[in-house]
């Protein structure tokens, strides 16, 4: 999974780096990738991160939902310079996938992938999205990173 | 047959509501009218859709309300009419089919919502729950696919008016819009009026669950206009359902060149067995060819530079073609008159409208706060 995460972090990087779309603002990521919900929280924050990446951003306010009896977890994040980004992390059966909506101030990229089945591996998830994560599914509330 | 008259014309969805009217047997569209003391550009509006629809204009409401042969209004004023104008229809014993959102205060809406009760009229809010990607969605649910629902994602953004290279900086929302600050000719409150499809269509695909919380996020990402006036053209919202079903939408004006056909437009669904997305333009067909130009966007029409209204006509042209998914079998017009001759409830009424209403202002608290508001 780990090596799924960074190929399509880096390949979404190099085409929003080409320009065609403008300054992004604005990421909708939705990832259904396993069906273990040990990994919704981990990977939630992976994808919070990428998402921030993507819009050359970073979070300032997280809000999360769901959690792993939920079979899902949603995260509203805010960026530091206004920009939005709303991730989905889903542990189901079923076929894996990949959708993502990325709004540039020229236009949009949008990207859906079915990758084939990936084996399970060990996922690091970046310490500040996902202290942010665990604390807002905690709290109900929008929380801060730190 | 069905007497209705608009209120409102022209530069307004009224004119796509009067169509619908008239293209139903059932029904006869009695006139255009309005109440008086209306500016002469608004005036010469409603005249121009009284003029297309070949029905008479008649200037003073009163005089519409009084005649026996009006059952029904459909109202689709500016925000900060809609609700005195709503009721006044309704202390008249006319049913109600109104734009969305209802109204440009809580305090006017709810007091709607009890005249319509008071007086047992059939009331409907015009939303997207009859087109057929909500259908599907909510078809798919009862197949029951995808489980028991547990989440629901909407994606709600509008492939209109030429964008900017803006500066990006964090938006400063004001708590409590000012009613009368909605909509102007150039820039609209596009969460205001494009959120209020998905919070409609939260409430009616479960089951009319009420909602819990909500945290929002508005933002100018796109529009010069829209930011010189204050008007934010985007916005996100999570909320909380009864039953602890998460929903989240994305709302937003977003550029023409943002989609090819009219706009992203999803629904995805997350239940206890599965995942599913419904995309409005999942159907289409595209034509790639050698010598292709690449498809066009409208010059600027300075009456309508935001593509507000349909009838200032701004399409998008070219040789990449984008075929979009046939009209719906049925308007939405059509289900408010079914619901007149059966004396049943739309499926989205005034009383749900209301509900909406409350979340959409709880948002602009949230955005202004930053925090999760309790409803």
């Amino acid at each position: 999974m780990k090596a799924y995460l960074d190929w399509i972090g880096r390949a979404v990087a190099d085409k929003l780096n080409q320009d065609a779309i403008g300054k992004p603002v604005f990421a909708r990521v939705f990832l259904r990738l396993s069906a273990d919900h040990g990994t919704l929280e981990p990977l939630a924050a992976a994808a919070v991160r990428m998402a921030a990446e993507w819009l050359r951003a970073t979070p300032t306010k997280v809000y999360a939902q769901g959690g792993a009896r939920d079979g899902h977890v949603s995260a509203m994040v805010e960026m530091d310079r206004g920009q939005t980004a709303m991730v989905s992390v889903e542990a189901l059966p079923g076929e894996p996938s990949a959708m993502l909506l990325i709004l540039g101030q020229r236009g949009s990229f949008r990207f859906d992938d079915y990758p084939e089945p990936l084996p399970p591996s060990p996922l690091e998830a970046p310490a500040r999205e996902a202290d942010a994560i665990r604390r807002s599914l905690a709290s109900k509330a929008a929380e801060v990173p730190r | 047959m069905i007497g209705v008259i608009l209120v409102t014309g022209g530069r307004s969805h009224q004119e796509g509501y009067g169509a619908g009217f008239q293209a139903d047997a059932r029904c006869k569209v009695i006139a255009v009218t309005d109440e008086t003391g209306i500016d002469e550009r608004r005036a010469s509006l409603n005249r121009r859709l009284a003029e297309q629809l070949k029905v008479p204009y008649i200037a003073d409401i009163g005089d519409a309300l009084r005649r026996a042969d009006v059952h029904a209004a459909s109202i689709c004023t500016e925000h900060q009419r809609q609700g005195r104008l709503s009721i006044r229809c309704a202390e008249a014993g006319k049913h109600l089919y109104v734009d969305k959102p209802l109204a440009g205060s809580l305090d006017e809406a709810r007091r709607l919502e009890r005249v319509v009760r008071d007086n047992k009229l059939r009331s409907q809010m015009f939303t997207q729950v009859t087109l057929p990607p909500a259908r599907r969605a909510k078809r798919l649910l009862a197949s029951g696919q995808v489980g028991e629902l547990r989440a629901i994602h909407h994606d709600l953004l509008f492939a209109k008016a030429h964008p900017a290279d803006l500066a990006l900086e964090p938006r400063k929302e004001s708590a409590a819009p000012a009613p009368d600050r909605f909509l102007v000719p150039d820039a609209k409150r596009e969460m205001f009026n494009i959120a209020v499809y998905s919070l409609a269509l939260f409430r009616w695909i479960s089951g009319r669950k009420p909602f819990r919380s909500v945290f929002a996020h508005t933002a100018n990402y796109f529009f010069e206009g829209s930011r010189a006036r204050d008007m934010e053209d985007f916005g996100a919202m999570a909320v909380t359902l009864d039953g602890g079903i998460s929903a989240t939408a994305a709302a937003g004006r977003t550029g023409w060149r943002s989609h090819a056909g009219s706009g992203h437009h999803r629904i995805r669904l997350v239940g206890t067995r599965g995942s599913a997305l419904v995309d409005a333009f999942a159907g289409r067909g595209e034509i790639t060819a050698v010598g292709q130009p690449g498809w066009r966007v409208p010059e600027t029409n300075p009456d309508d530079p935001m593509g507000f209204w349909a009838s200032t006509d701004q399409k998008k042209t070219g040789s990449a073609e984008w075929y979009l998914p046939p009209p719906p079998l049925k308007s939405d017009q059509s289900f408010f008159l079914d619901c007149i001759e059966r004396g049943v409830d739309a499926e989205v009424t005034v009383a749900d409208g209301v509900r909406v209403l409350e979340v959409l202002f709880a948002a602009y608290r949230s955005a202004a706060e930053g925090r999760v508001v309790a409803l």
